[in-house]
């Protein structure tokens, strides 16, 4: 089994590692074995890109031995293409939108790396994410497809479930790049439980400078991120968000109005739940500095979130091995997310016919 | 560690991994009971020379056999120091499992997973080592971005590489796996693996996959060559696997000087033809048919033109096989005696592995 | 207004050139003219549809006016291809 380093927090989980992240020069004491299982795993929690950044930027990479140094160079060299692609197709998407009477946000990877945020490098961003008024959702995807961006092909059923019932439009892909662009008009889908106004985003977003573009103001960016984590569907390998969050809050730890800010901005727009539980893994695993208890009223775990919620994500968040199936624990874990992400996305009505229809269409 | 021919390139050499006295020139065959055991313990590790490959699988059966015959000649991979517990590295991990569910019975099925992930659809469970195979070949083709990875079959003679794009209707296998039994050293009938520090081609010694017709077409060639068994009604038809011979395993981390490219073209009926190409075409038919030229950017595309800058280029149309072996036998020994050998420039960076520690 | 794109690679083989370009990036197989048309950019920092086909036709000998589409279409393509950019008027 190989060693894991000692004391960090997270160590117990497998997570020791993660420190590196922030604090590279803790892989000079790794051993090759050591190596080996981080490569691994941070690969598959698509961090590895984000390591290997971290040692590269910190002048380590010499120190690195060459069988691992080699896997961080590859990564290194994939996020950076990755990236680039990203920022081409965003110039496409930003001609195709110039002399838009409306804003266009960045959401996520989009707007952490064209912001230059510390989390930007070494992502492995896969689409483009844009936030548009709704009512601005049509016009923004005929400017879109009038510059080649297409529909990727959905049934009747699914495409009346994205407008209506989701919070952004089916994915549409330009073929030069093959990027997939999601048009959202909210954060969260419109009929579940948690209603979030976007209007009240977009009010508060920020130009990025030397860009076309908006992001959204930090404090929402965290929510976004804590909401889009612990409302989804599939928390498998997610501990990225986790780092994520993180980083973005390390970010903002100057500014002395941040965490009354995000405090009373959860409240504000009812995403307590998510923000308190990312706060809790951030802690456990990553050793986030919060403020001292009791000075900002950050939402706190409730009963059965404490003892039921973290523990499922716990075990879901990051895999407990590379070389073995699910556990039967873990696999009951992520189903009974999924149960309740199911309940909470849609009314019951809607999730049965959702579910109905999905289940008589052609394999 | 057995020398190189003279002339051959040396990379540093690989350090190994049980102290003592270095590895035999021909080590033992790899066996099905040793690659059983190795299976269902701590696991196979295959070095490739460009990756090692570790592959682990809960059952061994009838793994152990298809693996043993196509890495028949990887048996030192299989030693093991007595007591040393540790794994040695490995740049991949791979897990053969059964199908989930019903499918580990009924119609059985096996899957592939790569650090507990899966990303192929499974294969019917007798066809293990073409499914293997097949994965390993798209992790390689995906991850290791730290040299440019072209899709050719590559070859080397006195420290000199023979690059041969694999462009569609090309019949790349086949003409990799004459050569190989022509005496060639295999590099790889996937990947021309080109360093950019250096500019120099690295092998990734793996089986030579043959399809359909092509296995009977290289069994009456070479009627001694090591072919596995045929794997019916996988996705590309009837494949067989060529076992890399011992000697270009043991040179699997010897790199070569790139020095001819020749883009092949199988066409019924034709007569062999070999003649010069342009540059530009030569950098078409390698930029635009590689794994990872697009994800390494600038570095692959200067990799790519000092490759087209370095070697002759060449194209060959042909029917018949043992006309075309014997032209590029020509052509080859014709351009050595025009050419001074290649002087012998070690990499900077080698994936030379030392043991765990403890 | 265009100009040249950071970055951009331009190498010769025989009988054309290869560009890459870091933004897109794309690499292109480009003949003469367009070479002359981008390395003109880099040098001169940015420069019009029209100065462009005067060079062109110091070049060549033929008239400015007819190469005209030709660099429009040209640098259309080389905006796309991340070659070239296209400054805000």
């Amino acid at each position: 089994m190989p060693a894991e380093v000692r004391h960090p927090p997270g160590a117990q989980h497998g997570l020791g590692w993660l420190a590196a992240l922030r604090e590279p020069a803790r892989c000079l004491t790794w051993d090759l074995s050591q190596w080996e299982h981080v490569i691994r795993l941070s690969r598959r929690l698509r961090l590895l890109g984000r390591l290997a950044h971290a040692v590269a930027q910190a002048g380590l990479l010499d120190a690195v031995p060459p069988p691992a140094a080699r896997h961080l160079l590859a990564e290194q060299r994939y996020a950076t293409w990755r990236c680039d692609t990203l920022l081409w197709a965003l110039e496409d998407g930003a001609r195709a939108l110039a002399g838009a009477p409306y804003p266009v946000v960045l959401l996520k990877g989009s707007a952490y790396i064209v912001q230059g945020s510390a989390i930007g490098p070494g992502r492995l961003p896969s689409d483009v994410d844009l936030l548009v008024p709704r009512s601005s959702l049509d016009d923004a995807q005929a400017r879109l497809s009038a510059a080649g961006w297409t529909e990727v092909a959905l049934d009747a059923h699914d495409q009346r479930y994205y407008r209506e019932w989701s919070h952004e439009l089916p994915p549409l892909r330009h073929p030069h790049h093959g990027l997939e662009l999601d048009l959202h008009h909210n954060i969260l889908p419109v009929v579940a439980r948690t209603r979030v106004d976007a209007a009240r985003l977009i009010e508060h977003m920020r130009p990025v400078r030397g860009s076309p573009w908006h992001v959204l103001q930090p404090t929402d960016q965290v929510l976004h991120s804590a909401a889009h984590l612990f409302y989804d569907a599939d928390h498998g390998d997610r501990v990225r968000d986790i780092v994520d969050i993180d980083g973005l809050v390390r970010q903002e730890a100057a500014d002395p109005g941040f965490w009354p800010a995000l405090a009373g901005r959860a409240q504000e727009l009812g995403l307590q739940q998510p923000l308190a539980l990312a706060l809790h893994f951030c802690r456990q695993w990553l050793d986030t500095p919060l403020p001292p208890a009791g000075t900002v009223p950050l939402p706190r775990l409730r009963w059965h979130e404490q003892h039921l919620l973290v523990p499922l994500f716990g075990r879901v968040l990051t895999p407990s091995t590379l070389d073995d199936e699910p556990t039967l624990t873990e696999r009951c874990s992520q189903q009974l997310l999924l149960a309740r992400h199911h309940l909470w996305r849609m009314p019951p009505a809607m999730l049965v016919a959702h579910t109905w229809n999905k289940l008589r269409r052609p394999r | 560690m057995s020398a190189g021919r003279a002339g051959e390139t040396a990379l540093p050499i690989e350090v190994s991994r049980a102290p003592g006295p270095p590895a035999m020139a021909s080590p033992a065959p790899l066996t099905a009971d040793r690659v059983a055991e190795l299976l269902t313990g701590s696991g196979l590790v295959l070095d490739l020379g460009l990756a090692r490959v570790r592959v682990r699988s809960p059952l061994a059966w009838p793994a152990a056999a298809q693996i043993a015959t196509a890495y028949r000649h990887f048996g030192a991979d299989a030693d093991a120091e007595p007591g040393n517990a540790a794994p040695p590295w490995a740049d991949l991990h791979l897990d053969l499992r059964p199908g989930l569910g019903l499918r580990r019975w009924v119609r059985p099925q096996v899957r592939l997973l790569a650090d507990g992930l899966t990303a192929f659809e499974p294969f019917p469970a007798a066809q293990v080592l073409p499914l293997l195979e097949w994965g390993a070949n798209w992790l390689i083709g995906r991850r290791m971005n730290d040299v440019l990875l072209l899709h050719a079959g590559t070859l080397a003679r006195d420290g000199r590489a023979l690059l041969m794009p694999a462009l569609p209707g090309s019949g790349k296998s086949t003409l990799t796996a004459a050569l190989v039994t022509r005496g060639w050293r295999l590099l790889s009938d996937e990947f021309g693996a080109c360093d950019p520090a250096s500019g120099l081609m690295r092998p990734c010694v793996k089986p030579v996959a043959l399809k359909n017709a092509s296995i009977d077409v290289i069994r009456r060639f070479a009627p001694a060559a090591e072919l596995g068994p045929s794997f019916e009604g996988t996705r590309k038809g009837t494949v067989a696997h060529l076992a890399p011979p011992a000697a270009s395993v043991a040179a699997r981390h010897q790199a070569a000087v790139p020095a001819l490219l020749v883009i092949p073209r199988w066409q019924a009926g034709s007569a062999t033809t070999l003649e010069p190409i342009t540059p530009e075409s030569a950098f078409t038919s390698l930029a635009f048919n590689a794994f990872n030229y697009t994800a390494l950017g600038a570095t692959g595309f200067r990799t790519v033109l000092g490759l087209v800058r370095r070697m002759a280029l060449w194209r060959l149309v042909y029917s018949d096989l043992e006309d075309a072996t014997q032209r590029l036998d020509a052509l080859w020994s014709q351009l050595a005696a025009d050419a001074p050998a290649p002087a012998p420039t070690p990499l900077a960076h080698d994936a030379a592995v030392a043991p765990h520690a403890g | 207004m265009y100009a040249a794109a950071s970055g951009v690679l331009i190498e010769p083989l025989a009988d054309a050139w290869c560009a890459f370009s870091p933004l897109s990036g794309q690499t292109h197989l480009i003949n003469d003219t367009s070479v002359a048309i981008l390395e003109h950019l880099q040098a001169a920092g940015h420069a019009t549809v029209a100065d462009l086909c005067a060079l062109l036709a110091e070049e060549t000998g033929q008239p400015a006016t007819e190469a005209v589409e030709m660099v429009a279409g040209a640098l259309n393509t080389f905006v796309l291809a991340g070659l070239a950019r296209c400054l805000p008027a």
